[in-house]
């Protein structure tokens, strides 16, 4: 089965422009995964327009590698700068630093890049083999069945990314709402379109994610006062023998890269959450005369390789049930929605290419990442010299002149601008962005579901309980909900 | 009234304004349409309808949260005023960028606006400034027309570079 995937991806696979976009999407994600306010989810947003215009497997292979590179590169600005180029990164910072401090620099690189690269390859083994499981158990699902999951990936995600769960709850009804607009798929009754055309098939959702991420950071980049500053950074030459240096860690390379790929598979957990928990794994196993903190090895393989597993670990309910688990995968779904693929169960049985493509590039693009990151780490470097001046305004035009050449629309910059002011109230105001991405992709599946649930129950919502699968769906939900209060109550008693 | 309960207060409100434009257009344009009401098929109403009354639900807690002192974002840092001028300014050239990019075309409106909010972060060296604006709008133009067959827009004038 897995290799009926392989041999029907292979074609679309080793097209060169494939190939040559997979390698190029390793080489930006490390550059904006590098980069203090960047990483891998806003890397996907600037090259979205990018991306949708191209073959579906060179596209995905495009962005899949940005994610993978974007997920390692943090590393880089965390060991030389101790900035975390990106929250995954973050506890990189423990060891990675120290161990740059004691004149290691070069080594503590090549260890991230080597463990994020086995990490990933890790997670990619467990995509291969368990999202066809998934999707074939998934097949037998129907609406009833999809309307809860796509309830229980909105909370989930809530629940675990941290945070209020209020704010975040208002914030994936926000999603909810914004996906309703323009053209009912039911009674083809026009919603919320205040008579423009424009608003026929709703706003672009590569113009929203733009705005909303995007220009908002910019705009919060410009609140500071380094903007013309030039970081003082060592170049760092990591050898080959930093391969070597990681291997000797097998035990913990492979434990983490398990936590990892777990934590990717479930909706919300993500890279940081992965990353603390095998450093903490990690620390609590160590051997007498290990001193975590202080710039050991095993410290860097542990938070690299767990963070880009989960990559890995995010793309098989995504793609297996079209479930997102968390903001960088759901730009991925959304790219396979605009490139006219719908991910899920009928996805693995109908366009077995694009799967099998998908798993490739994904595995590639790990081989990619320790080639590029080992050779071409002395660039990286030489990008985090780069001002903020010079940044501010490339992101900019880059996001105008991306979103405009969505559908040559000024409508589409007009949507992309006011959903930056949104976007910038929410973030000062501590609202999360990720669930609005994540409940305007989940919106539709969940209305259509809900909708036609109804229409084929005879007994009305009792059709969400009569069957197993959903009716344990509606358990986990209420759990969730549960959670939910829990935390919210935890929280007002804390403070 | 401090700055972050101005904050979530603006941002209570702007869900409020949700809520109020999503009930409006449920009972006048849905219902012209005759898509506010019935089974599953035909009411296009009920999913927007349920989620405003969760939204207005959540609402409720976040004020009742807000009221008792829970709001997470009192530890907000406000930024100095210059700061904020110089964030501000940025969004206003942005914003003129880009309703007068259609009318006035890719190449005029691009460099100026390159060039003011470099200006705006406090760079001064004028050659550096104009090198930079020229350099980074040509070679955006070169890959989007080039390999990706993107026609930006031309302006009344219709300036183009014919690569």
């Amino acid at each position: 089965m897995i290799i009926d995937f392989f041999s029907a991806g292979f074609d679309v696979f080793s097209s060169p422009l494939a190939l040559i976009l997979t390698f190029t999407g390793i080489i930006v994600g490390l550059v904006v995964g590098a980069m203090p306010g960047l990483g891998p989810l806003m890397g996907i947003i600037l090259l979205l327009p990018v991306a949708i215009g191209l073959p579906a497997v060179a596209a995905m292979g495009f962005l899949i590698a940005i994610f993978v590179g974007g997920s390692c590169g943090g590393s880089i600005s965390a060991i030389l700068l101790r900035i975390p180029g990106t929250p995954l990164a973050a506890a990189t910072l423990y060891d990675g630093y120290p161990l740059a401090q004691k004149g290691r620099a070069s080594d503590a690189i090549g260890i991230a890049i080597t463990s994020s690269a086995i990490g990933g390859l890790i997670g990619g083994i467990v995509l291969v083999f368990c999202a066809p499981i998934l999707a074939n158990f998934a097949s037998n699902f129907a609406p009833p069945e999809y309307a809860m999951l796509a309830i229980m990936g909105l909370f989930a995600i809530v629940v675990i990314s941290g945070g209020s769960v209020i704010k975040g709850l208002l914030a994936g009804s926000f999603g909810l709402i914004i996906s309703t607009i323009g053209t009912d798929s039911f009674s083809t009754g026009l919603r919320f379109t205040f008579g423009s055309h424009n608003l026929l098939n709703g706003f672009h959702i590569v113009a929203v994610v733009v705005g909303l991420f995007a220009i908002s950071e910019m705009t919060f980049q410009m609140l500071k006062r380094d903007l013309l500053e030039i970081p003082k950074v060592k170049v760092a030459r990591p050898g080959l023998r930093t391969i070597s240096m990681t291997l000797k860690h097998y035990v913990n390379l492979v434990r983490s890269s398990a936590i990892g790929t777990f934590f990717g598979a479930i909706p919300g957990a993500g890279g940081v959450i992965s990353s603390f928990t095998s450093y903490a794994v990690a620390k609590a196993s160590s051997k007498p005369g290990e001193k975590y903190g202080e710039g050991e090895e095993g410290g860097v393989v542990a938070t690299e390789s767990a963070n880009n597993a989960t990559v890995g670990g995010t793309l098989v309910p995504t793609l297996s049930l079209g479930i997102p688990g968390d903001a960088s995968s759901a730009m991925l779904l959304g790219a396979l929605l605009i490139l006219g693929f719908i991910p899920g169960p009928a996805m693995f049985e109908n366009n077995p290419d694009v799967v099998g493509g998908i798993f490739m590039v994904y595995l590639l693009s790990n081989v990619f990442l320790l080639i590029a990151g080992i050779l071409a780490t002395p660039l990286f470097v030489y990008v985090l010299r780069i001002p903020k001046v010079y940044l501010i305004p490339s992101i900019l035009l880059l996001c105008s002149i991306g979103t405009f050449a969505l559908q040559a629309s000024v409508f589409d910059l007009q949507v992309m601008f006011a959903f930056g002011l949104i976007g910038l109230l929410f973030r000062a105001a501590n609202y999360p962005l990720a669930p609005v991405v994540i409940g305007m992709i989940l919106g539709p599946i969940l209305e259509a579901n809900f909708r036609r649930s109804l229409l084929i129950s005879r007994e009305g919502y009792w059709i969400f309980l009569d069957r197993p699968v959903s009716a344990s769906l509606v358990t986990i939900n209420a759990l969730l909900i549960l959670a939910m209060i829990y935390i919210t109550i935890k929280r007002m008693r804390e403070s | 009234m401090t700055a972050s309960r101005f904050l979530s207060v603006l941002a209570l409100g702007f869900f409020v304004a949700v809520i109020i434009a999503v009930l409006w257009q449920i009972e006048t344009n849905f219902k012209e349409q005759g898509i506010a009401s019935g089974g599953p098929y035909d009411n296009a109403a009920s999913f927007p309808r349920a989620v405003v009354f969760l939204i207005g639900f959540l609402l409720l807690i976040q004020c009742a949260l807000d009221f008792i002192g829970t709001n997470s974002s009192a530890k907000l840092k406000i930024p100095a005023r210059s700061d904020l001028m110089r964030a501000g300014i940025m969004l206003f050239i942005f914003a003129v960028y880009l309703s007068v990019l259609e009318t006035i075309g890719y190449h005029l409106t691009t460099i100026p606006m390159i060039f003011s909010i470099m200006w705006i972060c406090g760079m001064r060296n004028l050659t550096l400034l104009i090198c930079t604006a020229v350099f980074v709008s040509t070679s955006f133009a070169f890959v989007f027309e080039v390999f990706l067959n993107v026609v930006l827009p031309l302006g009344i004038w219709t300036i183009f570079i014919p690569w």
